[in-house]
């Protein structure tokens, strides 16, 4: 914390004087722009379009997620990872990665912004920096989703489901739903063998698995 | 009747939870004199997770249904019922026309994997827009066998048919539809002869993509759809996406028990609809499947 | 020959046209409309910024001058073809009767703008809910001595006025500022408290972009003086509870976004070429800038020339602007065409 330098500090009204005002903290950032957050999302997927923002508002005001979770407003977001507020964007951590990806920002917004990629990127970004203790929920379904793609070609829905709940340790919530599981069989949305796959497929499959350890992450 | 064959991306969705959708939409197509053949041997779109895992990936997952479709079929355009296949592969497409570039890497991919190359050309059309500007309410109205008199919709559209801009081309010209407030479900329902009702939530999120990240809230905002579209006075809710009719009709019961009777609104399928306005039977558009209790309000209507 | 045709007789092209008489030359003025004055008369302008005069003083005095030198004034006619170059050029002009040739040696283009049609942003519900309206709308009552909603008559009692609607936009590929909408809304929020005291009205805005010379103290003067509330977010949605109007908009210093109850919602509209500016562009063979506007031969020192010798272009067909600017863009032009036809270039 800054220390102030002054002759003379002027706290709610008081003039003070004498030695010890050189304890009382500057009530002023000193410097405070940092580019380094803004650059490194930036580079993320889907980041490339931060700078552009104008911090209009567009986005905030139409959002989904907004009404919802309290505090989650992507025109902040980007506000902040501009000014390179860490510690800001890390308070906010439990509620940007909820993002909806309704695309209503990036449908709305006058500056070119691809609002909701900045969001994961942003999101991305915190999981690089290891702020989740855990892998968020989404991160969990995204990794998912692309292992069944990676080896399938074709995801299947339900499965995944099944397989998120074990994961996320969730076991008695997929008992509960086994009900649903069952109907679902009965009515031929879920197949019991084999399921989706794609027939030529061991091209790809060494591709995305090569992309994906090349991109790095758990994904 | 000469039978005209679309180049069909039915998404994973549409094998799954969507699987009435599917039936569905080939019934109505047959009807009108459409084949939907699937694309041999598809695969994935990558929906939104592809590119949270690598941007490349996001692009060259599109680009091999894209070449298929060229190299099977001669297709240069594809359709799609799903709004999420719709609107990755419109990302993919609109990209690789901005960015030729990238259809040279994701080639160099497609080689490496032995599947054949995109030449970065091709169209992605909702299923929905191209019932709508190929054959319009005049070819439903003249197929019509059995009108969906009395019947209250609430047409729901969700979030990416219509978004983003940058990619759908909603409100472009009059071949898409209106960005904010859609009426292709509207015009084909009418006339089909439903009562197309008035609502808000058209373009609403259900909240299908966090089902499971975020189940709370994405549990909460499926109940606000519901809610307004009861609100509205609806009989049935009709939707062209598979996600959302897994996040409304397929979480159903869930929500039933959260919520109580203020969600209550059957869910189906325009396609659905418009099936049995075509004299399809109710195992034709696979009415069996909703949860929602979709066939118990449309036998109240008589519409079955 | 020493002999002018003006296309368009709004402030740009009747300023040029008086001028041109001043200096001696024989003018012809071809407007597409049934009356002069352009925007502001057919509009229904009602008080200018930034000194708050009646439109029809300004405008009405530039009409008058045009009338009483002797100008050629042809009411109700375009210009649909174009022969010759250089000082001989054949303009054919259609009117109700017919089509008449004019001859002229040199040509302005003062054609002007249209406002921003805000039902391409079907967001804000326009041309959906009544008593969303644009600012043009309402001047047009303003000017009428009443402001009321559409859907009941009756006054307002809270309104919002929304900024940059087309203006200031990717979306609807319109990325310039239409340079008058700031002023004009504190006007027109002026004008409101003036006359309501106790109507409330809102000013939602990016940033507020007050350029001419008096426009900030305009400005000013809705802050300190009329009570007119500045709200630091772009208006994202008007969607309808009931009777009322619900905006969405963020108050972006507060960091909240909001849903406020509204009786009317008045869009700022930008400024676009007006179908004439572009149907003479395109006849004259004059290019265009990403913008849409007439791009001229030079933007600092040659501004109102064009590519094209003989054919000079004033106003906002240039681009958007305010009715002082264009009235001296539109003397501007007429010197560059005396210039033109003595032998100069
Ligand atoms: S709408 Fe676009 S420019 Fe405006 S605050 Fe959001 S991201 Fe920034
Ligand atoms: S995509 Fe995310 S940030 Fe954008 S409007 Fe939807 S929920 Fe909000
Ligand atoms: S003058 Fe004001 S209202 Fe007009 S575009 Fe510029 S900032 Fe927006």
């Amino acid at each position: 914390m800054a220390v102030a330098q002054s002759p003379t500090v002027v706290v709610d009204g008081v003039e003070l004087t004498g030695e010890w005002m050189n304890f009382l903290p500057f009530r002023v950032e000193t410097d405070p722009f940092d580019d380094a957050l803004l650059k490194e999302t930036m580079t993320l997927p889907g980041g490339e379009s931060l700078a552009k923002c104008w911090q209009c508002g567009t986005c905030s005001a139409g959002c989904t997620m907004n009404p919802y979770v309290d505090g989650f407003n992507p025109r902040q977001f980007i506000d902040l990872v501009r000014l390179g507020d860490w510690e800001e964007i890390r308070a906010k951590s439990d509620q940007i990665w909820r993002c909806a990806s309704c695309q209503k920002c990036t449908h709305r917004c006058p500056k070119e912004v691809n609002t909701a990629d900045v969001v994961g990127a942003i999101t991305a970004l915190l999981e690089r920096r290891g702020v989740y203790a855990k892998p968020t929920n989404a991160e969990v379904f995204a990794e998912i989703f692309m292992d069944q793609v990676t080896n399938h070609g074709r995801i299947e829905e339900a499965k995944m489901g099944q397989e998120f709940y074990l994961k996320t340790g969730r076991a008695g919530e997929l008992a509960k739903r086994a009900g649903m599981g069952m109907q679902m069989m009965l009515k031929g949305q879920m197949k019991l063998f084999g399921g989706a796959k794609v027939k030529h497929w061991k091209g790809m499959q060494e591709v995305l698995k090569r992309r994906r350890a090349a991109a790095g992450g758990a994904h | 009747m000469a039978v005209a064959k679309v180049a069909y991306f039915p998404g994973c969705s549409l094998e799954g939870f969507g699987k009435s959708y599917d039936e569905s939409a080939k019934f109505t197509a047959r009807a009108l004199g459409v084949e939907l053949a699937t694309i041999d041997d598809y695969s994935c779109c990558g929906a939104i997770e592809a590119k949270r895992a690598d941007e490349l990936s996001s692009y060259l997952l599109p680009a091999r249904n894209l070449a298929l479709a060229k190299k099977h079929m001669n297709a240069d355009s594809l359709v799609t019922p799903c709004n999420g296949c719709h609107y990755t592969m419109r990302r993919a497409t609109t990209e690789m026309k901005k960015r030729p570039t990238l259809v040279e890497d994701v080639n160099q991919l497609l080689g490496e994997a032995g599947e054949p190359a995109y030449d970065g050309k091709s169209d992605v059309r909702h299923f929905l827009e191209y019932l709508f500007n190929e054959h319009g309410p005049d070819a439903v109205k003249a197929k019509v066998k059995r009108p969906l008199k009395g019947l209250k919709v609430v047409t729901y559209y969700g979030c990416l048919y219509v978004r983003p801009k940058i990619y759908s081309a909603a409100g472009k010209d009059a071949r898409h539809d209106n960005p904010e407030y859609p009426v292709f479900m509207d015009e084909l329902l009418r006339a089909a002869g439903a009562e197309v009702v008035e609502w808000d939530g058209k373009t609403d999120c259900c909240g299908g993509g966090h089902a499971l990240g975020d189940e709370d809230n994405s549990l909460k905002l499926s109940a606000s759809v519901l809610e307004q579209a009861r609100q509205a006075g609806a009989d049935v809710l009709t939707t062209n996406c598979p996600l959302c009719g897994a996040a409304l009709d397929v979480r159903y019961n869930d929500l039933k028990s959260r919520f109580g009777d203020s969600i209550q609104m059957p869910v189906t399928y325009f396609t659905q609809l418009l099936g049995l306005a075509f004299g399809g039977s109710a195992k034709d558009v696979g009415l069996g499947l909703q949860y929602s209790g979709a066939s118990e309000a449309l036998k109240k209507r008589g519409v079955v | 020959m020493e002999n002018v045709v003006v296309i368009g007789g709004g402030p740009a092209g009747l300023k040029a046209a008086a001028e041109l008489r001043s200096l001696g030359l024989d003018v012809a003025l071809v407007e597409k409309a049934g009356v002069l004055g352009g925007t502001p008369v057919q509009e229904k302008f009602a008080l200018l910024a930034p000194e708050l005069r009646p439109a029809e003083e300004v405008v009405g005095a530039l009409v008058k001058a045009v009338q009483q030198d002797g100008v050629q004034v042809h009411l109700n006619s375009t210009v649909t073809a174009v022969a010759g170059q250089g000082k001989d050029f054949t303009l054919t002009v259609q009117n109700g009767k017919g089509e008449e040739r004019l001859q002229a040696g040199a040509v302005i283009i003062a054609t002007g703008y249209e406002h921003f049609d805000p039902s391409v942003k079907p967001e804000y519900g326009y041309g959906v809910f009544p008593d969303v309206i644009t600012s043009a709308q309402l001047e047009g009552m303003l000017s009428d001595g009443k402001v009321v909603r559409p859907s009941n008559g009756q006054v307002p009692k809270k309104v919002a006025i929304l900024q940059c609607i087309g203006s200031r936009d990717a979306q609807v590929e319109r990325k310039y500022c239409c340079r008058v909408g700031c002023v004009v809304a504190s006007k027109q929020a002026v004008e409101l408290r003036q006359k309501y005291p106790d109507m409330q009205v809102y000013i939602f805005y990016m940033d507020i972009r007050t350029y001419g010379r008096g426009f900030e103290e305009l400005y000013w003067k809705a802050q300190d003086d009329f009570g007119v509330r500045f709200i630091r977010g772009r208006g994202a949605e008007v969607r309808r509870r009931g009777d009322e109007l619900l905006l969405k908009a963020e108050e972006t210093l507060k960091a909240r976004a909001s849903e406020t109850p509204f009786d009317m919602v008045v869009l700022t509209v930008g400024m676009g070429p007006s179908e004439g500016t572009k149907a003479m562009a395109s006849l004259f063979g004059l290019p265009v800038a990403e913008d849409g506007f007439v791009e001229p031969a030079d933007r600092m020192l040659a501004p109102v020339s064009t590519k094209a010798a003989g054919v000079f272009v004033a106003g906002t067909a240039l681009g958007p602007k305010d009715i002082e600017d264009a009235a001296l863009e539109g003397a501007a032009a007429a010197l560059r065409a005396a210039a033109y036809l003595k032998g100069g270039k």
